[in-house]
């Protein structure tokens, strides 16, 4: 697939490339390939994973390594990485709070408040409360996904995120 | 620019949490139940760190982030374990230092104790490893007088002993290769001896050993 390759060239492009491929491959169930594709990638990843913790490990015993390791974090691809080897140097919670901390004023406008509860084995929980009855309609839709795009972009390695006090609020829809 | 690919791998449904996709996409589902980082709780792949905590006398299984965030304190409250394996081909014990030990099979191995500031000596058997008690005094001389002793890393190196069937391999090895080598011992034994289950375990267990070490000539 020529035209794959090409789209994957563009480097913002890569997690959702990745992602679909994966879903790609697991589709194809216990085919033999599908196992040799997951030991390829497995083999891959480790040995770049070494090779990048050995370099952050002598970047970090080196003088001045933090200011450098704020620039490596500014940049998109390397960051990616240091985030997929699970190197990046402020842990999970800390970046999850980081993100909803700049998104608090955004949603603060129309009186929501958002709070990050808990960020623990591979699921983060936020809860939100709408003291102006801001979310409804189209926003009741829009929100939780805007919100959980805004924490897996902070934290890929999130599994899943719970956001307490976005219930419906019209148990008709349910109904139907 | 940046249009979603058309065809079979369209990529409109995915959701972000790449990092989360391709973990689980490459971790194996394992009978035993998914591991964890003992620190920071993100579920571990099959080969993961171990951090050596000196004072607790306890070994972690960590991500690698947090072996390298915190494995490298100078205060030495987390020690990582190193992976190095090395095979001394000019040390031994002899008969009589070994029997001097007292330990009753073929295996043992010694480490540096840095809080209790001494080597400490354990052998594997069905309950799990042992520390040797015997006066471990009448064998100061021993450990004075092979160098290799005093260059182990303290809490996380240790020399293990093979005098299995007469075999006289002696390693350097990380730590938790000589936990590795006690859980093998102690889930295969059977019966007074072991039985062939145990011995069989501990010949592969050496083998791999063999397989990636590197030869170490000391003095």
């Amino acid at each position: 697939m020529p035209a794959d390759r090409a789209e994957a060239a563009n480097p913002s492009d890569v997690p959702r490339r990745i992602e679909a491929l994966i879903k790609a491959i697991e589709a194809a169930g216990e085919h033999p390939a599908a196992a040799s594709a997951r030991e390829l990638v497995t083999l891959l990843l480790d040995l770049h994973g070494d090779g990048l913790t050995a370099i952050m490990s002598v970047l970090a015993a080196s003088p001045g390594s933090e200011a450098i390791i704020a620039k490596l974090d500014g940049d998109e691809q390397a960051r990616a990485l240091l985030l997929l080897h699970g190197l990046h140097p402020d842990d999970t919670e800390t970046r999850v709070r980081r993100a909803v901390e700049r998104l608090r004023p955004h949603l603060g406008v129309d009186g929501i408040r958002i709070e990050v509860e808990h960020v623990a084995a591979g699921t983060a929980r936020l809860s939100v409360s709408d003291s102006k009855g801001a979310i409804n309609g189209a926003r009741q839709m829009l929100l939780p996904v805007e919100i959980e795009q805004i924490v897996f972009d902070a934290a890929p390695e999130i599994e899943r995120v719970v956001i307490g006090g976005l219930e419906p609020a019209q148990p008709a829809l349910a109904a139907g | 620019m940046n249009g979603s690919a058309p065809g079979p791998v369209d990529g409109a449904a995915v959701s972000g949490n790449w990092v989360a996709r391709l973990r689980n996409f490459i971790s194996v589902p394992k009978a035993g139940g998914e591991e964890y980082c003992e620190l920071c709780t993100v579920p571990l792949p099959a080969t993961h760190p171990h951090l050596a905590e000196p004072a607790a006398h306890r070994l972690m299984c960590v991500c690698r982030g947090c072996a390298m965030l915190l494995g490298g304190r100078a205060d030495r409250k987390f020690v990582r374990v190193p992976t190095d394996v090395r095979r001394l081909a000019n040390f031994r014990f002899t008969n009589g230092e070994w029997d001097a030990l007292g330990i009753p099979i073929g295996l043992a191995f010694f480490y540096r104790s840095s809080a209790d500031q001494r080597i400490l000596a354990f052998y594997p058997g069905p309950a799990g490893s042992t520390e040797c008690t015997l006066d471990l005094d009448k064998s100061v001389h021993v450990f004075e007088a092979n160098a290799v002793f005093s260059e182990l890393e303290p809490d996380v190196e240790a020399l293990l002993a093979n005098r299995v069937d007469g075999a006289h391999d002696y390693y350097v090895v990380p730590i938790d290769r000589c936990y590795e080598l006690v859980g093998l011992i102690r889930t295969q034994w059977r019966g007074i001896s072991g039985g062939p289950e145990a011995a069989k375990a501990i010949e592969r267990f050496f083998a791999g050993l063999s397989q990636s070490h590197r030869e170490v000539a000391h003095a």
